[in-house]
């Protein structure tokens, strides 16, 4: 009589299919159900250091409102001792696992937030006009490149900003329960230009 | 319809194939396309647009642009209808719809003129000396002052139009694209500087589009300005925003913009962005506003068809159309002899130059009076004739030291007067971005002086008069800035340029008035707000000698227009009638905006379904597609109850409560505050924050615990969980989640940093189901098979993790209903799937989803109390009657020392205790006052107020929770809710109504 449990993502209800032109000038889609920790840990802590490059990445930490993807993950700085890792939900067990395992010895936190946010991704050439009516951050790409990430409001929502490629394409990493709201309020924003939802 | 009688045959950027028809009061006429409102009714003759403010009396176009003072419109109508619209700033679309404002019944025939004759005894103060007595009546007299004085009318309904907001950001902002703006344009941008380029305007150039007697490198003013918008246009780093006004200048070169974003189109039907403002944060501003001509102050200088000499020749030039065909010309100065000889050129019968010098000598002198133009030397305009336009002038010789009038009268008959009285930098951003101004003598006018953020005037807001001076210091400025924002490149050669070369201005003021005359003529200082030079005597004669006060008792450079015609000609007077230098007299203030804002371009999109963040939880869908009600609880829409068809509220709201008690009801309780806590010093941290002991908890258990903010009093609740050792799980009232996170962030980075504890907000991580009811472990169940759910395994406030329905779940055993109850938690997105199976399998034990509503019956049926209904920051856990919780032996946590303070153990605080109202069917109004004694009407001493109050089922009688002075002292009291119908008699009980009430 019980099925198995299904997952569902928090823009499932805006997203049932495919719809807009394929010339779109804006294209919006989720990126759904990504693996997310935040892990928390001293850099001036040696072992932190070196057991978090070991078994995380060998480019750990970030620099300030950066981040980058290495080894199949992808590490955002969020604070000088609070990271954001993405990865395949599949694998974000066994990473935190292990390193769990690695980081026994010295004060750390790992916690698994995969489904406390979800990502909205906006491309196309007018993706930066439309995050310019809601975000105060200077995003032209000479200032805001490729692998720069922000922490600041879109619209009324407290969302986490990246900069994928050198192309216009932006991730907005957005807490669940706004998610809705981001997404009325970014159809709303490109209500000028020719826009495709891709499920 | 009418034809357009004074439009010119050639000149102007227009698109003569487009006519369109717009309406003005009621009246339809043709203009074309790239016509304002203002263009078109002059082209067809229309110079009685308006009534002045005060006396009423008929007004005309007085400049162009945002200079415009008089000619302010209605413009279209509906709710979309929006009020003093300067006509010059108003693009004309097919089928726009306009109206003058400020009069009745027509415009012809006003009532209000009444006012013109009265006068002189409605002089400057009339209002404040008048309607003082008696104190109590001003409401009644603002009343009709309010509607007399009234300018346009704002619409009733919903604002139709869309409005947005843009951040932007530059390397520089240019504010002004005439020729000083474009130069500093053209030579920053080679740099490749991020440039934002704006202009009031349609058509970049200002001043180029007018200047058609001068050339940069041997090309028309037009040219070169359209070639350096053609360079700009094709650079990815220059924004050009024309119909834009730069209105706002803050703090670290913050400005805003007020973009229009296309003509005025007022078809709702139409989601068009109307307007669009834009926040624009500069590293440089270069202010090239250029300057505002002055009118000259002389008697009856305010009929229609006065006007500005340099916006006749913008219209002529510009959009074709002239003013007049027997216009005369009066002036102080050789600019206005450009206008002269532009219209000759335009085969106008220029009536005759009338000027206040008495040698003029230049170039521009001589080409008039080549041109056969007459010129009046040392001669003044001393008053006019004319109702609704002017129908003449008349002319006196001035004296030498121009302060009387010699020789005899001269009537010149004239359609339109072009008027100059120098000219004034448009420095209101200067002024407003914190700049000091200071008096040139030469010009007698304000100009830029010191800056106080990164900012350079330039051109005519420099005071430049001349088109050369202006260029040059728009390439100058234009590299500067673009070097001190960090780019790097040279200036581009400075053009050559021929214009006429222009003497010196003679500044008399006021134009002396004729003596003869039973009735004192008006002399028009402001004519937006009426205030002639009279007014101006009066106040300085009454001792309002500062220009703070001139302005407030005359209204002197008030009203949407902010004085931008009237300021400077204001000061010199009073600079005057004081006898000192207009630097000693000092100048107003300029405060943002520059120019009328509409209010809808602040509100931007944060309207409608975006006006606040709607915050919904996984399981959202189905609480909807279940009929739920929902309520807002901060900004998350939560179930309220789940009426059946045809149920009230109250009758859904008892099953729900009734099914939670005998079978099983579950709740969506995944808005609660959630935070992750580990570390090796987590415990001493909870210890520390919570009022209760917390050094002893084992994992796989839960306790409750209260927070207090330092003065005591009870800031938040919940019940946090030893997941294992160093790890611990917080829950936070649903409104508390962020700031009780924030809180604990504080007092661990600012005053604990020792401690070693990592905080995390899974607040949204999880999706919470709480079943609660006889049953609920019978149906866990049947979907747990992985955990031992007995009560002796698994006991009141113990954790489990396990699995449910197939799903990764972490399972609480607390209460707040005081059933037995399950709260399971699955990561988010599982929660909907979770929900649907326990309400599936559910449905055997009649399972019954409760609302927020049931939820504060429940847990008010067993007296446990909600922070923030029961507290509002005033209450501390003994006013709860909570002293139980407060840790007699720890040594300290947060607000311990505030619980001891003199205040807070005197035994008349209010206390928390339940009533029961004596009439088993009353419910009392929750926040209701509590007496002791009833009056027969207020004042009466207040002994406190209603908290909770609710009908609840189970015990089959309302129950309510009050904070009372001294309430544990009163049990078995009774005391009274006055009502307004009639008082409430209620007894003071404890607030375990369930164990306490019996059915």
């Amino acid at each position: 009589m019980i099925g198995p449990a299904t997952k569902t993502s928090p823009l499932a209800t805006k997203l049932i299919s495919n719809k807009g032109p394929i010339d779109a000038e804006i294209t919006l889609k989720e990126n759904k159900h990504v693996g997310k920790m935040i892990l928390r840990g001293s850099l001036s802590e040696k072992k932190f250091v070196t057991s978090t490059k070991k078994h995380l990445s060998q480019q750990f930490p970030a620099s300030p409102n950066s981040f980058y993807d290495d080894n199949k993950v992808r590490v955002i700085w969020l604070g000088p001792d609070e990271w954001l890792i993405l990865s395949d939900a599949a694998e974000l067990d066994s990473l935190k696992d292990n390193l769990t395992r690695a980081l026994i010895k010295s004060h750390s936190a790992l916690v698994d937030v995969s489904d406390n946010s979800t990502i909205v991704e906006i491309k196309g050439r007018y993706s930066r006009e439309i995050l310019m009516k809601g975000c105060s951050l200077d995003i032209h790409p000479s200032v805001f490149q490729t692998g720069c990430s922000a922490q600041i409001d879109l619209g009324l929502a407290n969302i986490i900003l990246l900069k994928t490629a050198d192309e216009p394409i932006y991730q907005i990493i957005v807490r669940a329960s706004f998610a809705s709201y981001l997404w009325d309020w970014l159809v709303d924003a490109a209500h000028e230009f020719k826009v495709r939802i891709e499920k | 319809m009418s034809s357009q009688r004074f439009r010119l045959k050639e000149a102007g950027r227009l698109d003569r194939n487009a006519p369109l028809k717009f309406k003005f009061d009621g009246k339809i006429y043709e203009g074309f396309r790239g016509d304002t409102l203002a263009s078109a009714l002059l082209a067809n003759g229309v110079h009685l647009v308006g009534r002045s403010f005060k006396y009423h009396r008929p007004r005309g176009h007085l400049g162009i642009g945002a200079v415009e003072a008089n000619a302010l419109i209605q413009v279209g109508d509906g709710n979309s209808t929006e009020p003093n619209v300067r006509a010059s700033q108003v693009e004309i679309y097919d089928g726009l719809v306009a109206s003058s404002q400020n009069r009745w019944p027509s415009l012809l025939f006003d009532l209000g003129a009444v006012n013109d004759l009265l006068g002189g005894l409605i002089p400057a103060g009339f209002y404040y000396k008048t309607f003082m007595w008696p104190r109590k009546w001003w409401m009644k007299y603002e009343y009709f002052i309010r509607r007399a004085a009234g300018l346009g009318k704002a619409p009733t309904g919903r604002d139709p139009d869309r409005y947005e907001k843009m951040h932007a950001h530059c390397d520089i902002l240019i504010v002004g694209a005439g020729p000083a703006g474009l130069a500093a344009a053209l030579a920053a941008s080679k740099t490749g500087a991020r440039v934002i380029i704006a202009d009031d305007q349609q058509t970049f150039g200002g001043s180029l589009n007018m200047d058609t007697d001068c050339y940069i490198n041997d090309k028309t003013t037009v040219d070169w300005g359209k070639d350096v918008v053609t360079t700009l246009e094709g650079l990815p780093d220059v924004t050009m925003l024309p119909n834009t006004t730069v209105s706002g200048y803050y703090e670290q070169n913050y400005l805003t913009l007020l973009e229009t974003t296309k003509p005025h189109s007022f078809k709702s039907t139409i989601q068009q962005t109307r307007h669009r403002l834009w926040k624009v944060r500069a590293k440089q501003v270069i202010l090239a506003t250029g300057m505002i001509e002055r009118p000259l102050v002389f008697a009856n200088n305010d009929r229609p068809g006065i006007m500005l000499s340099s916006a006749i020749r913008e219209y002529i030039n510009k959009y074709g159309v002239t003013p007049g065909q027997n216009p005369l010309i009066f002036t102080n100065n050789d600019d206005a002899y450009r206008t002269a000889i532009t219209m000759r050129q335009h085969n106008i019968n220029v009536v005759a130059i009338v000027d206040i010098r008495e040698n003029p000598n230049s170039e521009l002198f001589r080409q008039a009076r080549e041109m056969k133009i007459p010129v009046h030397v040392g001669s003044a305009v001393v008053t006019t004739k004319g109702y609704s336009r002017i129908k003449s002038a008349t002319i006196m010789k001035l004296s030498s030291d121009g302060k009387t009038l010699t020789g005899g009268r001269r009537i010149l008959g004239c359609d339109c007067l072009a008027m100059s009285g120098g000219w004034n930098p448009a420095i209101h951003l200067f002024s407003q971005s914190g700049g000091k101004v200071k008096w040139n003598h030469e010009l007698a006018t304000f100009i830029p002086g010191g800056a106080t953020q990164n900012v350079l005037a330039i051109g005519g807001c420099n005071g430049a008069a001349d088109l050369a001076k202006s260029l040059k210091e728009g390439l100058k400025a234009g590299i500067s800035a673009a070097r001190l924002s960090g780019n790097k490149g040279h200036p581009p050669a400075t053009p050559s340029v021929q214009e006429p070369v222009q003497s010196a201005t003679r500044f008399v003021l006021p134009i002396p008035t004729q003596k003869n005359k039973f009735v004192s003529e008006k002399v028009f200082i402001d004519f937006q707000n009426d205030v002639t030079l009279s007014d101006i005597q009066l106040a300085s004669r009454e001792g309002y000698n500062s220009v703070e006060h001139l302005k407030r008792y005359t209204t002197v450079g008030m009203g949407t227009d902010q004085g931008k015609t009237s300021n400077v000609n204001a000061l010199m007077l009073l600079s005057q009638i004081l006898d000192c230098e207009p630097e000693q007299v000092g100048y107003t203030t300029f405060r943002p905006p520059y120019a009328p804002t509409t209010i809808g371009a602040y509100a931007g999109r944060n309207i409608g379904n975006l006006f606040s963040p709607v915050r919904t939880t996984a399981i959202n869908r189905w609480h909807e597609e279940a009929g739920a009600r929902f309520e807002h609880v901060g900004q998350w829409m939560r179930a309220w109850y789940y009426p059946k068809a045809n149920e009230t509220m109250r009758q859904a709201v008892d099953r729900e409560v009734t099914a939670a008690r005998t079978n099983i009801g579950i709740l969506d309780a995944s808005t609660l505050g959630k935070i992750d806590i580990q570390g090796p010093d987590a415990a001493e941290f909870l210890n520390r924050v919570y009022t209760n002991a917390w050094l002893k908890l084992l994992p796989g258990t839960s306790r409750y615990g209260l927070m207090l903010k330092e003065d005591g009093m009870v800031m938040d609740d919940g019940v946090t969980t030893c997941i294992k050792e160093n790890h611990y799980h917080m829950t936070t009232t649903t409104g508390g989640a962020a700031s009780v996170l924030e809180w604990l962030e504080e007092w661990l980075q600012t005053e604990w940093p020792n401690l070693k504890v990592y905080l995390t907000s899974v607040t949204e991580q999880w999706a919470v189901a709480a079943i609660c009811g006889p049953k609920s472990r019978e149906l866990l169940q049947e979907l747990c098979t992985d955990i031992d759910l007995s009560d002796k395994a698994f006991p009141f406030m113990g954790y489990r993790e396990g699995t449910v329905a197939g799903i990764k779940a972490r399972i609480f055993r607390i209460s707040f209903t005081g059933e037995l109850s399950f709260e399971i938690n699955v990561p988010r997105s599982y929660g909907l799937s979770l929900w649907q199976k326990l309400l599936d399998v559910g449905k055997k034990y009649e399972i019954c989803p409760y609302g927020t509503e049931a939820m504060h019956v429940l847990r008010a049926e067993k007296g446990f109390i909600i922070v923030g209904q029961e507290t509002d920051g005033t209450v501390t856990p003994v006013d709860l009657g909570m002293d139980w919780i407060i840790s007699k032996t720890k040594p300290d946590f947060i607000g311990k020392r505030a619980l001891s303070r003199k205040d807070i153990i005197k035994a008349d605080r209010k206390q928390l205790v339940g009533l029961l109202t004596d009439n088993a069917t009353d419910i009392l109004p929750e926040g209701s006052q509590i007496v002791e004694e009833v009056l027969p009407k207020p004042p009466m001493s207040m002994i406190g107020h209603v908290t909770s109050s609710y009908f609840s089922p189970n015990c089959g009688r309302p129950i309510a929770m009050a904070l009372i002075k001294s309430g544990r002292d009163r049990m078995g009291q009774t005391v009274y809710i006055p009502l307004k119908n009639k008082p409430i008699a209620a007894t003071i009980t404890s607030v375990n109504f369930l164990d306490s009430v019996s059915k």
